[in-house]
């Protein structure tokens, strides 16, 4: 593969391999997978427990280094970055979105979104700005000054998200976003996450269990035992971002 | 209730300040109030008792200094342990006819025993001075020590005319612990007894004969004149716990320091002996820089102590060398403190740290650089650090305050307390340099986590 054909892609993995060492024993969790996301696209990823799919999004979320193979990030190859470079490209290309939310306890919902912005040494009126903006997209503007532990889970996870989106990153990665919420708001998270994948054109990666969820997706991956088994692009109309999914392809 | 209701205080102070590095490690600090308190009290703890041991040594170092300092002293010839100067007095005549010398006095020292009120026979360290002389040499802070009452007659008469055969006035000064322990009266008697081998001047002196032990002893009675707060030295925690002073001629009469059998049966010998010479220079001598000219001639006149004979500045530096011991101890009953202090900040913080794995691995996933987070850890460290440094700052002057006024009535020593802005600013740079040391422990505990592990909890 040529320099320059990755343009257009947003994550270009080939025989990307990943070994942990457990005690004496290695574990293949990602066994030389290839794969190419184009930049705008919703992908879905489903699996067992164990099949790979929270490490293929740690790989390209850049929190982890890959054993072997190679792995594109917007262009960039990113296996092999120092660690200042893939703090960088944390920082400010890909916005992750976690199941437990990690917001910081201390810091209200305002400030956890601004956060990144103050890292990356946006000024405080505008990154305070931008926070507000963020928050009332995702329908928090009265519980901005709000910390964590007095918001439920469905807005702690709607500031997670508005905090992905701080420093406008291309590629969104959410690890089962919707796990710790109910159904009602799962809707919600995920309508939030469509909209944006569709009018911001966001490379949007989720991993789910739920097929209700994973469903929304165009394109829907599975993965068994570091490998991805199936690979369905779904046509427009159907499994479509902010739709239902029709079929009841899904995890374990 | 009132950790709570100072956590809330706290963060209110946060919300007003907004969310800079500080406030965001404030509020952590604040999410467990008593911990935090504790670990804050720790330091200030260790402080004071930082700030304690440090004035104290200072103080006496100073107080110490001082009287060295203020003293008109210019030269002294000090003989080693167990030597003495021949011929005092006609030394301290001969030297004040100098035309640089302002003032020259010899004093002698000896053990005596004297009877005591309430415990009986006490051994007592016995110096023997020219109070005239003495007082003039004495620097301000010598003089307050002898606030309790001083000699009545200012020489020495009973050397009188150069013999040993003038009026013995029997005064002597007490140290306030011999009056305060063993029942000694200002204006009282104080019996002491004469060294064996001074009966030869027994004549000439108030003596009268008791009994010891079955065993016959000659007893002056000396009448107390006064007392007077002790000295403080670096050799020996202090110098003798029970001193005595009278007239120079008359503690060598009672010590055997005045005569000696001489040889042939001509009978006493005048031998005149003393322990060392102080020398006042005047104001012209000593602005014309004339104290290197009077030391050489004073080694000139008397070559045989030429070894002994010690400017004001070789004075002070002897005296820092005795008390490097002291101070050292308590600098390292300080220190010890500080770092016990400091090494519970740096465990409370590594708890804190471990007890946020998830939180810091979530930070370094969304972007935040090793960096910020190193300086994260760092300053809710330098928090408690400065916190308790600042804190501690009262209870150490209040220990100091408490330890000198406790040395002062109990062994009778005044320390002027080495306490000022200076130092007390130090005492906080020195903590926070340190504390510096330890906080990078668990700042850097904290960025060497592996983001995955960290996430899912894993230490």
């Amino acid at each position: 593969m040529g320099v320059g054909e990755g343009d257009g892609l947003a994550v270009r993995a080939v025989a990307l391999t990943k070994v942990y060492d457990v005690g004496e024993t290695q574990v293949r969790a990602l066994d030389s997978v290839d794969l190419d996301i184009p930049r705008g696209q919703f992908l879905s990823i489903m699996g067992p427990s164990g099949s790979g799919k929270s490490t293929l999004l740690n790989l390209i979320g850049c929190i982890d280094n890959p054993t072997s193979g190679s792995l594109q990030v917007l262009g960039r190859e990113v296996s092999k970055l120092p660690e200042r470079e893939l703090c960088r490209v944390r920082l400010k290309d890909v916005g992750f979105i976690f199941q437990q939310f990690y917001l910081i306890p201390t810091l209200r919902a305002v400030e956890n979104v601004e956060l990144p912005m103050k890292e990356a040494k946006v000024p405080r009126p505008r990154r305070h700005g931008r926070a507000m903006e963020l928050l009332g997209m995702v329908g928090l503007d009265n519980r901005m000054r709000h910390f964590p532990s007095q918001l439920s889970g469905g807005e702690q996870q709607r500031v997670a998200i508005a905090r992905a989106l701080a420093n406008e990153p291309h590629i969104l990665l959410a690890d089962e976003p919707t796990g710790e919420v109910d159904s009602h708001t799962s809707d919600t998270i995920m309508d939030i996450l469509g909209g944006l994948n569709r009018e911001r054109g966001l490379t949007l990666i989720v991993v789910s269990h739920d097929p209700g969820v994973a469903g929304r997706a165009r394109r829907r991956l599975r993965m068994v035992d570091g490998r991805i088994t199936a690979d369905v692009d779904m046509p427009p109309g159907k499994g479509h971002a902010g739709r239902p999914p029709a079929d009841d392809e899904g995890g374990d | 209730m009132e950790a709570v209701a100072l956590a809330n205080q706290g963060r209110e102070l946060a919300e007003v300040a907004g969310s800079s590095r500080f406030v965001v490690g404030l509020r952590n600090l604040l999410r467990r109030p008593a911990r935090s308190i504790m670990t804050g009290a720790a330091v200030a703890i260790s402080m004071s008792l930082l700030i304690s041991m440090a004035s104290i040594s200072e103080g006496i170092k100073d107080t110490a200094r001082l009287g060295i300092v203020e003293s008109q002293e210019d030269l002294v010839i000090s003989p080693e342990q167990g030597a003495r100067l021949e011929h005092a007095h006609a030394m301290d005549a001969n030297v004040s006819t100098w035309p640089e010398v302002e003032l020259a006095t010899v004093a002698a020292y000896h053990e005596l025993t004297v009877e005591t009120p309430l415990l009986g026979d006490k051994g007592v360290y016995a110096a023997g001075i020219v109070p005239g002389e003495f007082w003039e040499m004495a620097g301000k802070t010598e003089r307050e020590r002898y606030k309790g009452g001083f000699f009545k007659v200012p020489g020495d008469p009973f050397y009188g005319n150069g013999t040993y055969d003038g009026t013995f006035t029997g005064e002597v000064l007490v140290s306030k612990n011999l009056v305060d322990k063993y029942g000694i009266v200002v204006g009282g008697e104080l019996p002491v007894r004469l060294v064996p081998g001074a009966e030869a001047l027994s004549d000439r002196m108030p003596v009268r004969t008791g009994t010891r032990g079955g065993t016959p002893v000659l007893l002056v009675n000396l009448t107390v004149a006064g007392s007077f707060e002790l000295e403080y030295s670096g050799s020996g925690f202090y110098k003798g716990l029970a001193i005595i002073v009278v007239h120079l001629g008359e503690l060598q009469a009672l010590a055997g320091m005045a005569a000696e059998n001489g040889t042939g049966g001509s009978g006493p010998v005048v031998t005149d002996l003393a322990n060392g010479l102080s020398i006042a220079l005047t104001d012209r001598a000593v602005r014309e820089g004339a104290v290197g000219a009077v030391e050489d001639r004073l080694k000139g006149a008397y070559p045989q102590y030429a070894d002994w004979v010690y400017t004001k500045e070789e004075q002070l530096e002897q005296q820092r060398d005795e008390f490097v011991v002291a101070e050292v101890f308590y600098l390292a009953v300080g220190s010890v403190s500080m770092l016990i202090g400091l090494l519970f900040v740096a465990t409370i913080m590594i708890v804190s740290v471990m007890e946020r794995t998830r939180e810091i691995g979530m930070m370094r996933s969304i972007g935040i650089s090793r960096w910020s987070i190193f300086l994260q850890v760092f300053e809710e460290s330098m928090v408690l650090v400065l916190a308790g440094a600042l804190i501690g700052v009262l209870p150490g002057y209040w220990g100091a305050s408490w330890a000198a006024s406790y040395i002062s009535t109990s062994v009778g020593i005044e320390i002027q307390l080495g306490f000022s802005t200076a130092f007390v600013s130090q005492a906080i740079l020195l903590v926070l340099a340190v504390g510096a040391l330890f906080a990078t422990y668990p700042a850097m505990t904290a960025v060497r986590m592996n983001i995955v592990r960290a996430m899912t909890g894993a230490r």
